[in-house]
């Protein structure tokens, strides 16, 4: 068996809906949280840690019967190298590549990591802008207009 | 270029152009030089004020009535409903029901940009936590520009609390635009934050970091002192570990250029000593007037009844 033909193998054991590849080794929940995927109510299958040619290591989550938004490209704030692949009859019918995203949906649950803003005492969705440089990724609170990194921005969990 | 500032909001210094800084300044010299008394006659301010304040709520109250306008609000928070919970959003929406333009000043980072989400009136930040003060910034460019002759490549001292001082943060922020050469002066812990300091070297701004005034003072043109502000540290452990704070003194102008001008955005505590008062370099107190007429400016330019 060819090792193209293994990794559609274990990409695609869902007939139809989405998987989720290249998840960077153990933030497959947050995704899962991100995309609010316990209410949707379809079959999903989570791999963590799986063993990866190109990452190492890496996770991949595959939904049933679900496609993607527009916002899927959120994904990419915890799985820099996700890959989206939409099964058709157990077949991969299209994959791209998620893009960092330039804002963050106002519904993400990100938490400001300054204690003084306002996001933390009024009801408010956070709301962020993505900047990227070079060698880190952080996220800008427009309320108080504070950079934090990403790996220490607050996520609160569902 | 056309500069329409009808319904908008000034939450943020870097929210400007320079065009539209200088079309601020201008309209600022224009109402210096002839006051209009019925300019707003047909408007209300809505002055909200969560934490004390002296020259900014005085000097926005001032300048609308001094324009024909009325103004309504309150001086502290003890004066509204926050007390039984209401929110910061709610009490903007029922002033949205009263006023025609809400002056917001609040303890907390980020919220006159929650305020203007609430509500359709403009709303202008007078200062939210250890955030912004762009109206400060304003009249301080307008200051600068009137004792200097310009805002051009001027070289500019800050002294004092640089971490928690905003009005610092928003004109370091503005003088981007003008190729200014900065000199921060002050403890180590209480060095101009990162984000300011990544914003000046993205722009090409040229600063450097000091701990002594002596050294600095004969280079610069203005020196703008700051008051270490006890109330935006987080510990108070933090505070009580800063050192004696900077203290300008009339032996320190001996040096000085000239054309040297003295800065303070007020209340001073210690910072300067009042000899310096009467000196021809001290403009403190022309700076605290000056916010008058940019705010009357500004106030005139959200409203649309200047162009």
């Amino acid at each position: 068996m060819t090792n193209e033909l293994l990794e559609t193998i274990a990409v695609s054991t869902i007939q139809h809906g989405t998987v989720i590849d290249h998840i960077t080794a153990g933030n497959a929940l947050k995704i899962v949280s991100l995309l609010d995927a316990t209410h949707l109510k379809c079959e999903m299958t989570i791999g963590i840690y799986l063993r990866s040619d190109s990452l190492g290591h890496k996770d991949i989550l595959k939904i049933a019967n679900w496609y993607p938004e527009e916002q899927i490209n959120k994904v990419a704030l915890f799985a820099p190298h996700a890959t989206i692949n939409i099964i058709c009859d157990y077949q991969v019918a299209e994959k791209y590549k998620v893009l960092l995203p330039e804002e963050i949906p106002i519904n993400t649950p990100f938490c400001c990591s300054n204690p003084r803003c306002v996001s933390k005492v009024e009801t408010v969705q956070g709301n962020f802008k993505v900047i990227k440089t070079q060698r880190v990724v952080k996220l800008l609170c427009t309320y108080c207009g504070k950079n934090t990194l990403l790996s220490e921005v607050h996520y609160a969990e569902n | 270029m056309t500069t329409n500032f009808k319904h908008r909001d000034i939450l943020a210094i870097h929210e400007f152009t320079k065009d539209e800084i200088l079309h601020i300044l201008d309209h600022t010299q224009k109402l210096k030089s002839q006051p209009r008394e019925n300019l707003l006659d047909r408007y209300i301010l809505g002055s909200c004020f969560y934490e004390p304040s002296t020259r900014t709520r005085l000097s926005f109250e001032s300048a609308m009535h001094r324009l024909g306008g009325k103004v309504i609000g309150f001086s502290s928070s003890a004066q509204t409903s926050t007390a039984k919970g209401e929110s910061l959003h709610d009490s903007m929406k029922m002033l949205e029901g009263y006023a025609d333009v809400v002056v917001l000043r609040h303890p907390l980072d980020g919220a006159a940009r929650l305020a203007a989400e609430a509500i359709h009136i403009p709303v202008i930040n007078a200062g939210d936590g250890a955030n912004q003060h762009p109206t400060q910034t304003f009249l301080d460019l307008f200051s600068i520009r009137e004792s200097q002759g310009t805002l051009e490549n001027l070289s500019i001292a800050f002294v004092g609390d640089l971490k928690y001082g905003r009005t610092v943060h928003s004109l370091a922020e503005a003088l981007v635009h003008f190729n200014a050469r900065l000199y921060f002066i002050s403890e180590t812990m209480l060095e101009m934050p990162e984000p300011v300091c990544e914003l000046l070297r993205s722009r090409g701004i040229k600063f450097s970091f000091h701990q002594y005034l002596d050294d600095i003072l004969p280079k610069v043109d203005i020196v703008y002192m700051t008051r270490i502000q006890e109330e935006r540290f987080s510990h108070k452990l933090e505070f009580e570990g800063v050192k004696t704070p900077f203290c300008l003194t009339v032996k320190h102008l001996k040096r000085a250029k000239p054309n040297l001008k003295i800065f303070h955005p007020l209340p001073r505590v210690n910072e300067i000593d009042p000899q310096v008062d009467d000196t021809p370099h001290a403009y403190y107190f022309q700076q605290a007037q000056n916010g008058l007429y940019t705010r009357q400016a500004i106030l005139g330019l959200v409203l649309g009844e200047l162009l």
